[in-house]
């Protein structure tokens, strides 16, 4: 009787063990999985606030029309009275430094010169992107735009 | 059959089976932990 017992006891205490190993396994598993979850779950909260930061910044930039020819024929007259910061602030925010900068720095004559050929692309019908969120004029220099999410367009390269 | 129960299972062999699940439960954590951080296995 006390062998089967001992035996029996033996048996039930390798069950038992099995049992806690696996406890033991699928609870890493699962606390795993959980801190994945938890990580995915941050980093989407994370890429949708940059986005809305982003969006807003993109909505509180007014500079700009609502047409792309507006845009550039505002452009244009800001150059013309030599005020390159307000026609800095005419391209995406990105290059809006980067412009100001080649502004200032350009000469007078060559400044002439793109005036002259951006009046003369006002002329030219340019064509939009499928989506109607990019438009393009080539004629007489490329002039690329892109429309915001407020509605008014920007110039992305000229 | 509660009495035959409660002669086998007596405190000792209740303990003693605790501590064997304690045992496995924490063999099968580092074990999986090992697994998991030095061979790259992927959960």
């Amino acid at each position: 009787m006390k062998v089967i017992k001992f035996f029996g006891l033996i048996i039930v205490a390798l069950g038992v063990l099995y049992g806690g190993f696996n406890a033991g396994v699928y609870s890493y598993v699962y606390y795993k999985k959980f801190q994945q979850k938890r990580a995915l779950k941050k980093f989407q909260e994370g890429i949708k606030k940059q986005e809305e930061t982003e969006r807003q910044k993109l909505m509180a930039d007014t500079y700009g029309g609502k047409t792309p020819q507006k845009t550039l024929q505002m452009f244009i007259e800001a150059v013309e009275k030599g005020d390159y910061e307000l026609a800095s602030r005419y391209f995406i925010l990105e290059k809006q430094e980067k412009e100001l900068d080649d502004l200032k720095n350009a000469q007078k004559k060559d400044i002439k010169n793109v005036l002259n050929l951006l009046k003369q692309s006002l002329q030219y019908q340019g064509k939009y992107s499928q989506n109607e969120n990019l438009y393009l004029i080539r004629k007489p220099i490329l002039i690329e735009f892109i429309k915001y999410p407020s509605g008014i367009w920007k110039l992305t390269d000229i | 059959m509660a009495n035959f129960l409660e002669q086998i299972f007596t405190r000792k062999v209740v303990l003693f089976l605790i501590i064997v699940f304690a045992v496995g439960f924490i063999i099968g954590l580092i074990g999986v932990y090992w697994l998991d951080m030095e061979k790259g296995l992927i959960i």
